[in-house]
């Protein structure tokens, strides 16, 4: 495997060893807020967003992390969710960019 | 946002390069797993980086749109985050602002320069805070027309309460300050990396390095 193709590989690797950092902030970022957030935000639910809910239901709501309470365990589950993007994101990409490519050997 | 898909699809298959697609591959997973990064900020919202600026940087726009496109595709279908409603936005935003003003910022702050040049890292550093900073505004306007355009008969809003006063400074904030700063240092570290390492993965080399040439006239060649 090319050298830079394995140390990009590493450092992914690395990021995914870290995620768990991305759960220790508790915040809702702006706009993203639950319908119970906006209840104690501004005191109700705006209606559009009432008639929303229920519309659709991920398989695995906020990145595996509500399966658990302790910060191990959510950790755990924040990574179970970071390898499954990454498998089904890196793996997708490369089937379909080998079709895309296939024939474009390296011209640049 | 279905044009912009079709064409950037399109670009793909002209353009990508047997040697780039173990870079595509892993420039999707990188743009999901950058997400997760959650950054907490005063005021007890969170936000994070996106790194679309940096695969537009290496692998082209059009590409930056394709990756940032699917790992919202996953994160909304997948794991509930971002929003069905709001997908299309979204990839607005951060599949489309963030790669086309990152990459146009940082070629014209690199103009004819060699890969290795500084300004070219300057100009990828100054790129991605604008891209994202940019992205964020156009957020922050999207969420503060909603109470304009979408209210119900006796005047209560359906969806976001706040209006453009409140929601862009508070967009711009978060990400010009804190958000933005993430994407810069990710963005010039990886692309400084691969510049010096292995410029030939770059979309455009070919191109940067024809026009870093010192010039030969037609004349003298």
């Amino acid at each position: 495997m090319e050298k830079v193709l394995r140390n990009l590989l590493i450092w992914l690797g690395i990021l995914v060893a870290l995620v768990p950092l991305g759960i220790i902030a508790s915040g809702t970022a702006y706009g993203e807020w639950s319908v119970d957030e906006l209840q104690s935000l501004i005191g109700y639910v705006p209606a559009g967003y009432a008639n929303l809910q229920g519309l659709y239901n991920a398989p695995i709501p906020d990145y595996g992390t509500d399966w658990a309470s302790s910060f191990l365990g959510q950790s755990l589950g924040y990574y179970a969710a970071a390898v499954i993007g990454v498998c089904l994101l890196g793996g997708l990409f490369y089937l379909i960019g080998r079709q895309l490519a296939k024939g474009k050997e390296d011209t640049a | 946002m279905i044009p912009i898909w079709y064409w950037a699809g399109r670009w793909l298959r002209t353009n990508l390069r047997t040697k780039q697609v173990p870079y595509l591959a892993l420039a999707a997973a990188f743009s999901f797993v950058i997400m997760m990064f959650n950054v907490p900020i005063p005021g007890g919202s969170t936000g994070h980086a996106v790194g679309s600026a940096l695969v537009a940087i290496i692998l082209g726009p059009w590409a930056a749109v394709v990756t940032t496109s699917v790992a919202l595709l996953i994160q909304c279908l997948l794991f509930g985050d971002g929003g069905i409603t709001t997908f299309g936005a979204n990839c607005f935003n951060m599949a489309v602002v963030i790669p086309f003003v990152g990459f146009y910022t940082y070629k014209f702050i690199a103009g004819k320069t060699k890969i290795t040049d500084r300004r070219r890292i300057i100009g990828s550093a100054v790129g991605a805070w604008l891209g994202l900073t940019l992205a964020a505004a156009c957020a922050g306007f999207e969420m503060g027309i909603q109470p304009i355009i979408n209210v119900s008969s006796t005047g209560v809003p359906l969806y976001m309460p706040y209006g453009l006063d409140v929601t862009v400074p508070a967009m711009v904030f978060g990400h010009a300050f804190f958000f933005s700063i993430v994407e810069v240092i990710i963005t010039a570290v990886a692309f400084t990396y691969i510049a010096r390492n292995d410029p030939t993965i770059i979309w455009n080399y070919k191109a940067i390095e024809a026009a870093s040439q010192p010039r030969v006239t037609a004349a003298a060649a």
